[in-house]
């Protein structure tokens, strides 16, 4: 156990904490599997894992990635850099590795947030760390894969990505299961981008309908830095709640958080996002595309809050629904703390248009071809400000999906 | 007949656009239809579509002596009726190259005759663009015609295909129709037809008429053969156009 008592101790203090947000749950009904496997690489898989991790469009031959990590359920199977001055390591290896880590673990999210914070902290065993090194910039992904195989089983895991100043670095992460798993997914993930650097984090879920995901993000932007996070939920699972948290504390730093979502089947989801505008000329914008389907009921939050002058901050959430039982809300929320910020909303949630489907219909396309044409337009137009490399990579797999719609 | 339609009577969100339209379209035939705005024309094509926005309370159409009255658009498409729409939808998103691709193979259109089509309406490079966000109101154009074409109709109905258009696109535009009409592309020269709807006339530098409709209020009052009918109202507007008609009414009804 690599946690320190004090960390423990709050921990344990907020095991019973109820979420802020979303559906509370039961942790202990849900037990942690270590059985999962090693691997000398993503190639020595069994096939059938393979195809899962392929499924979300993960590299196996790491071909077009710097780096790869895979934790299966609790155990890592594997983490790998290819790439001098990117570092993917496990979370346990960089903690004994990298002195310095211990100075950022457990900052940006704190440990006694609520119940999830807490089983994460307390059951933590697996997570990834990527360091770019002063300087590095990259274009080609580190790609990270979170797959849970036993029923009933927790999934914890503690990633901490850092960008030192002046690098850039894009991580992508696919979070999956197998078909017969169905579980808990309490994720902590902290972000450090340093002076000047960029981080670009795109992630996708692609869940099986029993299982419960509870991610808990905290990103710190440091002067110049960017962030810019892709959070794609493909196959959402019973339940998800996310609400990451990004601080811009170095002055004209800026967040641009984009959540695309294709609910489906009985889902709830509560995902949002909170942008804290903490320093001067720092500016936020958060995005997020919905596309309510069958009975699915989805709440999207955004929170954007100017503590200086001069800071600009932007929200905006486009929801179609294309099913007569689907719900989606839409929750912005503008918070300015000193006189002279600049903040404001868009949303537009409505009935998928039905000019638009006709006139793919009067193209010669059915009724239902013309609907996943319009919806993979409108996610797919979402995607902003990624390396061309990962922009094909979402766009491969939100085709995927809908075409197996 | 390629087209006819019977005493149509259609409605839009409860409002009586069309009363009792009949007009037919021939095998090989140049159909000009004008008409003031807001006179139903652009609702005539729509209904023949299948367009469920514009329900119909009255009337049948028949396309090749099949009764389409009720047929899903796609169905009607299958059968060979395409149409360039006057005002048609962006779709944010949609890459429309995919569209043209998904377009042509739907309706086994070739390779080479997508990239010469494409070439000839100087299209190539709108090909990466979200379908229609930010193009102008001559490209729109061009790209609807596109389409169109790669459907490989029978039956092609255009709406205001000159509108905004310039004098040189617009002669693009007219060797790309001519040459289909000639039995250009996939099919062999099968017979098509043409029904045209048009403010301006320019289109008829480069597509003879052989009749003309004219529209008002939803219905059709004049038609005859396309050069008089066209060069009368270029001339001298519906006015003269509505004299005559409501002497005809009066002869009928007194
Ligand atoms: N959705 C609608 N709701 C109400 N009225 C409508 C609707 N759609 C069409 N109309 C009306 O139906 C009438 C006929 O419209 P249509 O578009 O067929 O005219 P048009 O002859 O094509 O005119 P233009 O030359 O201006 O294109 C117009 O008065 C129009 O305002
Ligand atoms: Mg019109």
């Amino acid at each position: 156990m690599v946690l320190t008592d004090e960390l423990k101790r709050r921990a344990e203090k907020a095991l019973d904490k109820p979420p802020r947000y979303g559906l509370d749950l039961e942790t202990s009904e849900f037990t942690p599997d270590y059985t999962g496997l090693e691997a000398e690489s993503l190639r020595d898989l069994s096939e059938r894992l393979r195809n899962i991790v392929k499924s979300i469009g993960l590299d196996t031959g790491e071909k077009s990635v710097l780096g790869s990590y895979l934790q299966v359920d609790q155990r890592v199977a594997y983490s790998r850099s290819h790439k001098k001055g990117v570092k993917v390591l496990s979370l346990k290896e960089a903690l004994k590795s990298l002195d310095w880590l211990r100075g950022l673990y457990w900052k940006a999210v704190p440990v006694d947030l609520d119940k999830f914070t807490a089983v994460a902290a307390l059951y933590e065993e697996g997570g990834y760390v990527v360091v770019a090194e002063k300087g590095v910039k990259t274009e080609m992904p580190v790609q990270t894969c979170l797959l849970m195989k036993s029923p009933r089983s927790l999934q914890t895991t503690h990633n901490i990505v850092v960008a030192e100043e002046g690098s850039t670095l894009h991580v992508i992460t696919g979070c999956t299961q197998a078909p017969e798993s169905f579980g808990l997914h309490a994720g902590i993930s902290e972000f450090y981008v340093g002076r000047n650097a960029t981080v670009t984090f795109t992630m996708i879920h692609s869940w099986s309908r029993g299982s419960h995901i509870r991610p808990r993000t905290g990103v710190i932007v440091k002067e110049g830095g960017r962030f810019i996070s892709n959070y794609v939920v493909l196959k959402p699972a019973n339940t998800i709640q996310a609400y990451p948290v990004v601080r811009l504390i170095g002055k004209e730093s800026s967040a641009l958080t984009t959540s695309i979502l294709l609910a489906s089947g009985s889902s709830k989801m509560d995902i949002g996002s909170c942008i804290r505008l903490e320093a001067p000329q720092t500016s936020g914008e958060a995005v997020s595309k919905v596309v309510g389907g069958d009975s699915s009921e989805t709440v999207v939050r955004s929170r954007i809050v100017g503590f200086m002058d001069g800071v600009r901050g932007h929200t905006e959430c486009n929801g179609i629904l294309v099913s007569e039982k689907a719900v989606i809300s839409a929750i912005p929320e503008l918070v300015a703390k000193a006189k002279d910020v600049e903040l404001t909303h868009e949303a537009a949630i409505g009935r998928i248009s039905e000019e638009e489907v006709f006139y793919l219909q009067a193209r010669g396309f059915t009724e239902e071809e013309a609907v996943s044409m319009i919806v993979r337009g409108f996610l797919e137009s979402g995607i902003v400000g990624l390396p061309k490399a990962v922009e094909e990579y979402l766009k491969k797999a939100i085709r995927e999906t809908i075409t197996a719609l | 007949m390629i087209l006819e339609v019977r005493d149509l009577h259609v409605e839009v969100s409860g409002k009586r656009v069309l009363n009792g339209v009949s007009l037919s379209v021939g095998y090989g035939e140049t159909i000009f239809l004008l008409g003031p705005n807001g006179s139903g024309k652009t609702s005539l094509i729509q209904a023949i579509l299948g367009n469920p926005s514009y329900r119909i309370v009255s009337g049948r159409i028949f396309f090749r002596g099949t009764d389409i009255t009720g047929l899903e658009p796609e169905d009607r498409v299958k059968l060979g009726i395409a149409a360039s729409f006057q005002m048609p939808p962006k779709i944010r998103g949609l890459k429309a190259g995919y569209l043209v691709e998904e377009v042509a193979s739907r309706f086994g259109v070739s390779d080479e005759y997508v990239e010469k089509l494409v070439s000839l309406l100087r299209l190539e490079k709108f090909m990466d663009r979200e379908l229609y966000v930010g193009f102008s109101g001559g490209e729109v154009k061009r790209f609807e015609l596109l389409l169109t074409l790669l459907q490989n109709p029978r039956l092609v109905l255009l709406d205001e295909p000159d509108s905004g258009v310039d004098v040189e696109n617009l002669a693009i535009m007219g060797e790309a129709l001519n040459r289909f009409l000639q039995g250009d592309g996939q099919l062999v020269s099968t017979r098509r037809a043409v029904l045209i709807i048009t403010h301006v006339g320019a289109i008829a530098k480069y597509l003879k008429p052989s009749r003309a409709y004219v529209m008002m209020n939803g219905e059709i009052f004049c038609y005859g053969k396309g050069e008089d009918v066209v060069s009368q109202i270029l001339e001298s507007g519906f006015e003269k156009c509505k004299a005559c008609f409501e002497k005809a009414r009066r002869r009928v009804w007194f």
